[in-house]
């Protein structure tokens, strides 16, 4: 808007000293702006990279993508979706399942444990908060390991859902926990003046305002658990495998489009999760935790 | 008088830590019990203690005769707005107002017809489908309010209810807030750290410190005849000093450190603490004068003058009015009003008086902008340089 009547950039003038500083405050968060902007689509762009190449080697009938194939399906139709969904159905079927149990367990253990580390703090629980989220940063195959040494008598599935477990639920504990924190301490207290016992308490204050976490959390869990690979490839039996494990083999075994056509199958119910996500940490999430 | 609501010995300890220290009082029906306290000194605990929200170390909490030290909180009938209000983030205005009423079944058209009558009586009926977020501090401490009596509680609990109010809001709303308080002539406790609006809201007004009541009564009557240096010094200002009550001449004197005046009525002859409040010292004419004091500094306070005076090596504080014409150093001869002496007996001539906790409310004058207010210590020179160059 060069030539509007507003005064030249006021960071140029030499004004009262007060004036100045707001005026370098203003170019500041304006330049800080651009980088934040540009940081922002280099960190997306570097996400977005791989599905795009997964999508056009998907698509592609070129054999540059293809050199390994063994010519098992038509690339560049739909028809390789269903040759996919055919073939890893089953894994497809485990994985579901696997997020089906994963994500109420996950919700079921980590929210009580987040409630109790910030609302009944006991000698200890700090520190048990903290350990509880060593899981995120285990590699796949020591917690894999352990479950074998540990629960090696166990349904295979079990020991799936067990590792997942073990990934998901510290980031219920960090999410519900968090949310825990920014509202008001006192609402409980206030409910239970007002006549509320301990179950209405629950019904009607904690859980109302707890449930934008909760969604937020199950959906993250739900990512988590159906993409999870290392404990799930070291934890797959033939007959229990997850589809991130059935992948590996289709990227070894197959052809690259089958792969990726695969990979393209398996983004589309995490898309819908993640959209989810971002909808709910926006406005109605800030809603309901905000006091 | 009928107590409605009792503490007997309520303590509370967390650890080694004693918050409230076997508290004992009886919260008259249907009238406004004000407590009043520096901040740590168990007033919110005391609260929650009563709204059966924290568990007593011992003690009993009495309602109508009734021990409820056991009774949980949602069975206790016992409003509370709190600090912070609490309001529900999840509900609009009217949903928080209408919840005690939920909690009780009542029926939805009546749970409406009650709020919107709780609301209008805060003059919040306007914005009863708001969301909680868009009000501001003054509205939602009235929807803290109304949700607090929305439920008709037999007692009401009030903690800090303008503390997070800017001061501009806080005047404003207080005045409103009192009106309405004494209007539902319910059994209220309003605990706050402000001696002014603790006097001004309370039929009854307790001080508290370090966990206990030091002194119970009548605003006025606490504030006039404080039993204690705490209380003296917690509300308003005092000049403290140590004393003797002695017959001269067939007649019992009261020898100030500056000056001996007559003893009050009810005085015993010994060494005793003198406590004179700054509007009961006047400056008058040398021939009604009970001592000469030189002005050591002032304060224009827009509707009076505080002068720090210097009489004898004690310091007194002296309220005068805003016109009086002062010169730098002048001498000033002050009267003190006629019983408006408190005596306090004093064992020893080292020890202070009961209730010495507070920080700069030692012996001598409270609340001036400088000095140690010790009338015991040598005249600091340079503060009386300083209050020449004023």
């Amino acid at each position: 808007m060069a030539g509007s009547f507003l005064p030249a950039p006021p960071a140029h003038e030499p004004p009262a000293p007060a004036r100045m500083s707001v005026a370098a405050k203003i170019s500041t968060a304006a330049s800080g702006r651009l980088v934040a902007t540009a940081l922002s689509w280099c960190v997306a762009l570097f996400l977005i990279a791989p599905i795009v190449v997964a999508a056009a080697g998907a698509f592609s009938s070129s054999e540059f993508y293809g050199h390994r194939s063994e010519g098992s399906a038509p690339p560049g139709s739909l028809g390789l979706f269903w040759y996919v969904f055919s073939v890893w159905g089953r894994s497809l079927g485990t994985s579901a399942a696997l997020v089906a149990v994963v994500v109420p367990f996950a919700l079921l253990i980590g929210a009580p444990a987040a409630y109790a580390f910030r609302r009944r703090p006991f000698s200890g629980s700090k520190l048990l908060e903290a350990a509880s989220m060593t899981p995120l940063s285990m590699p796949g195959i020591a917690l894999a390991v352990s479950l074998l040494a540990t629960l090696g008598g166990a349904p295979r599935f079990t020991l799936l859902a067990g590792g997942h477990l073990a990934y998901t639920i510290p980031l219920v504990i960090r999410a519900v926990g968090n949310a825990l924190e920014s509202f008001e301490p006192d609402i409980e207290p206030a409910a239970r003046s007002l006549g509320a016992g301990p179950w209405q308490v629950a019904r009607w204050i904690t859980i109302p305002v707890l449930l934008p976490s909760l969604v937020v959390s199950a959906l993250l869990v739900f990512t988590v658990s159906w993409g999870e690979f290392n404990a799930s490839f070291l934890l797959a039996s033939p007959l229990a495998q997850s589809f991130p494990a059935a992948l590996y083999v289709t990227y070894t075994a197959n052809s690259f489009p089958v792969a990726a056509a695969a990979t393209i199958l398996f983004l589309l119910p995490v898309v819908p999760a993640l959209v989810l996500i971002q909808a709910i940490g926006g406005e109605p999430f800030r809603r309901g935790l905000q006091a | 008088m009928n107590a409605l609501l009792e503490a007997r010995s309520l303590r509370k300890s967390y650890g080694a830590t004693v918050a409230v220290d076997s508290l004992s009082h009886s919260f008259p029906e249907g009238k406004i019990t004000a407590i009043v306290g520096p901040s740590g000194s168990g007033k919110t605990t005391t609260l929650w203690m009563i709204a059966g929200l924290t568990e007593p170390s011992g003690g009993s909490v009495r309602l109508d005769g009734r021990d409820i030290t056991a009774l949980p909180a949602h069975r206790r009938e016992i409003g509370i707005v709190f600090q912070d209000y609490a309001l529900f983030p999840h509900l609009n205005v009217r949903e928080n107002v209408e919840f005690g009423l939920r909690c009780r079944h009542v029926r939805r058209a009546e749970r409406r017809r009650r709020a919107a009558e709780t609301l209008a009586l805060v003059r919040m009926e306007h914005l009863a489908e708001r969301r909680v977020q868009q009000l501001s501090g003054g509205e939602r401490q009235r929807v803290a309010l109304a949700r607090a009596i929305a439920f008709r509680p037999r007692v009401l609990l009030l903690d800090e209810p303008l503390s997070s109010l800017d001061a501009r809001l806080r005047e404003e709303l207080r005045g409103e807030l009192f009106r309405l308080l004494r209007e539902l002539a319910i059994t209220t406790v309003y605990v706050t750290h402000d001696q002014v609006e603790a006097m001004s809201i309370g039929h009854e007004l307790a001080v508290m410190s370090s966990g206990r009541i030091e002194q119970s009564g009548p605003p006025a009557e606490v504030y006039r005849r404080p039993e204690n240096l705490f209380v003296a010094g917690f509300l308003g200002s005092a000049n403290i000093f140590p004393a003797d009550c002695a017959v001269r001449n067939g007649r019992l004197d009261l020898a100030l450190p500056f000056a001996a005046v007559d003893a009050p009525a009810g005085a015993s002859v010994g060494p005793c603490w003198a406590m004179i409040r700054p509007e009961d010292l006047e400056v008058v004419r040398d021939d009604g004068a009970d001592f000469q004091a030189a002005v050591e500094s002032s304060l224009f306070l827009g509707n009076q003058l505080r002068l720090l005076l210097r009489a004898g090596g004690s310091r007194i504080i002296v309220d005068a009015r805003n016109d009086l014409p002062l010169t730098e150093g002048a001498i000033l001869g002050i009267g003190i009003r006629a019983g408006k002496v408190v005596l306090w007996p004093r064992e020893d001539a080292g020890a202070s008086p009961k209730g010495h906790e507070r920080d700069g409310a030692g012996p001598g004058p409270s609340e001036m902008p400088r000095g140690s207010g010790n009338p015991d210590a040598p005249a600091p020179q340079e503060s009386l340089e300083g209050a020449r160059s004023r």
